[in-house]
């Protein structure tokens, strides 16, 4: 079974659910890819020893950053029902400066992935490849007029790369993270080698191509942090996919809701998407995976009940 | 036959994970895109339109649940082979469970057959054994009789023929010598023999070995009186002591319980020896007369006048009677 993690920032706390449910049902991960938070998701889980473990790592890191960005100030998660009211868009923007004061902070992003992930354990653990858009500007300091090219090119065809963790060394493992995320303007490029890196988000916020193409995986769990994306597996014929998909919003309407979606890491809020990502992945991966092993049930009995009858015949003579 | 079913089981569908992991994935991902357009706000469904997205998603869903009919329709198919296998070996074993069933009641006939002959063999096997134990008696009692008769016959012989050559009761008179040879034939297996069998022949051989005898006609040529026989063989033993060893040889003197029943003749003999054997002043003139006298008022009527033929018969048959009395007051006894 592969795993692959769509990007989304704060929503990211999702899928820890997800994983945290595929751990207590025994699944067997072989191959993760994963996209902006994906990839930080996914560069832990695979660090780990097992899936139970990675639940635990990614449950603690995720708490970690929750406590580091602080309460958030009104009762309970927002809405995401609904657009924001103003008064309710006030107090997002303010949390949302105080939240980013802290996660787009110099250095935070680079502490969380050093801290986070371990490179030895990544090296010899499950296969990981992360998606970043290389970018075509050569200029440290990214520009409008550098961005409006690069959606130009991803527009045009241009496709993300996908970045095989295990192979790197420990800086560039940590860079192709951090490019992973590098969400323009919020978050620099990243280099890796000679070339630069932004967010993959830009053309691939679900790389299940990384594992079409490199893993060896039979079937295939996408975890997206959206609900009616424009997604289809058709694009990848040769897997076989089931979606988790949010059956709640994880963020408010619009495209203000939006953003702050990206950036709220408020601890309610990250348990309240860690929840969330438990149910819908008991909702929606519950009945195939019982249907599987009923279905493998069901063909053993039928050879049982061949062999029984088989019994039965008098010998040949 | 067996091939039948796994014919059928390779034709069944291979409904692998990926048929089911479809008909999961294309219902959830349709309900997703279908809750977004419900709950999308106009402005958005404005914004949608104006971009195409509405009309992708449309098409999407549309798509995600045609492979969702196209995946049911390979689940379904699988499930009716693979019930069609099911029925397949329902059937079966059906028909296995009926020729077990006939086989069952087969052997359950067999089972009350055997029953009924094991009984009626029994039965016979019964009345054979009691046949043959019936038959073992026979023979066993038929090799005791035979054995009985042929000692019978074997010990008259040697008696007689011993008495005949003069080895057996020697010196003793003649009419003493009859008795005591009488009782030893009555007393013995040929006595035993008569008794078992009924046939009292060997009384008439006996009478005839002994008339047969030179000494018969020599002891008593003609008719002569019991008590001047008695009184004369009486005369010819030498002493007192051996007149009375004879009378104890004829049981005289015994415990009446121990002795043989005297019969008339036998008890003159008997009286006429203890007679004679009295002090002189006790002693009678004539011992024999006194002796018949005597029995004559114990016994009836005793005839005094004989010949040897009659005399040796009655002589022969008092000892025979008197020792199947004997035998008869023992086996009484010893029923008791």
């Amino acid at each position: 079974m592969g795993l692959v993690l769509a990007g989304g920032g704060a929503k990211g706390a999702y899928q820890v659910g997800v994983i945290e449910y595929l751990a207590s049902a025994g699944v067997d991960i072989r191959a993760i890819a994963g996209t902006s938070i994906g990839a930080l998701n996914g560069a832990v889980l695979a660090s780990a020893a097992s899936l139970p473990e990675g639940a635990e790592l990614l449950t603690a890191v995720w708490e970690r950053v929750g406590d580091l960005t602080g309460p958030n100030p009104v009762d309970g998660p927002p809405a995401f029902d609904r657009e924001l009211t103003g008064s309710e868009f006030d107090e997002r923007v303010e949390q949302v400066r105080r939240f980013g004061s802290h996660v787009l902070a110099p250095g935070f992003m680079e502490e969380l992935v050093q801290t986070s992930i371990n490179p030895n354990r990544l090296r010899s653990g499950i296969p990981i490849w992360v998606s970043a858009f290389p970018s075509a500007l050569l200029d440290a300091a990214p520009t409008p007029v550098g961005l409006f090219i690069d959606v130009i090119r991803a527009k045009l065809g241009e496709p993300a790369r996908w970045i095989h963790l295990n192979s790197l060394p420990t800086d560039e493992m940590y860079e192709a993270v951090l490019a992973s995320a590098a969400l323009p303007f919020v978050l620099p490029p990243r280099h890796i080698g000679s070339e630069r890196f932004l967010d993959g988000g830009f053309v691939d916020n679900a790389p299940a191509g990384a594992l079409a193409a490199y893993a060896d995986c039979d079937h295939v769990i996408v975890v997206h942090l959206q609900q009616g994306l424009l997604w289809d597996t058709e694009r990848h014929p040769e897997l076989s996919v089931i979606e988790i998909r949010p059956t709640q919003p994880l963020a408010s309407r619009g495209m203000l809701g939006h953003m702050i979606g990206l950036l709220d890491f408020s601890p309610d809020r990250l348990a309240a998407l860690k929840q969330q990502g438990l149910e819908d992945a008991a909702k929606i991966l519950g009945p195939p995976l019982a249907m599987i092993d009923s279905a493998t049930q069901l063909h053993n009995t039928r050879l049982d009940m061949i062999n029984a009858v088989e019994d039965l015949d008098p010998p040949s003579t | 036959m067996t091939d039948e079913l796994r014919a059928l089981l390779r034709d069944i569908p291979v409904v692998d994970d990926r048929i089911l992991l479809e008909l999961a994935n294309t219902l959830s991902v349709a309900e997703d895109l279908t809750r977004y357009r419900r709950e999308q706000t106009v402005f958005g469904r404005i914004i949608d339109s104006l971009t195409g997205k509405e009309r992708a998603r449309e098409l999407l869903t549309t798509q995600h649940l045609v492979r969702n009919g196209q995946a049911l329709v390979s689940w379904v198919a699988a499930t009716s082979k693979g019930s069609e296998l099911t029925n397949l070996a329902v059937a079966r074993v059906a028909r296995h469970l009926k020729a077990t069933q006939h086989r069952l009641v087969a052997a359950e006939e067999l089972g009350l057959r055997t029953t009924s002959e094991l009984e009626e063999l029994g039965q016979l096997v019964t009345e054979i054994r009691r046949e043959c134990d019936t038959r073992l008696t026979e023979l066993e009692q038929w090799r005791i009789n035979t054995t009985l008769r042929v000692t019978a016959g074997e010990m008259f012989d040697f008696a007689v023929d011993r008495w005949s050559a003069e080895r057996s009761y020697t010196h003793l008179p003649w009419a003493f010598q009859t008795v005591l040879l009488a009782r030893e034939i009555a007393t013995g297996p040929c006595g035993d023999w008569a008794q078992i069998s009924g046939d009292d022949s060997y009384q008439g051989r006996l009478v005839n070995r002994i008339m047969m005898d030179p000494r018969t006609k020599e002891a008593a040529p003609r008719s002569f009186t019991l008590p001047s026989l008695v009184e004369a063989s009486t005369d010819m033993l030498p002493s007192d002591d051996e007149r009375l060893m004879m009378a104890e040889l004829i049981d005289t003197g015994l415990d009446p319980a121990l002795a043989m029943p005297n019969q008339p003749l036998t008890a003159v003999v008997a009286i006429t020896l203890e007679m004679s054997t009295l002090p002189a002043p006790a002693r009678p003139q004539h011992p024999a007369e006194t002796a018949l006298a005597l029995t004559r008022r114990r016994h009836g009527s005793v005839d005094g006048t004989t010949d040897a033929i009659s005399f040796v018969q009655r002589i022969v048959a008092e000892q025979a009677n008197a020792a199947r009395s004997t035998r008869d007051a023992i086996r009484i006894d010893d029923g008791k």
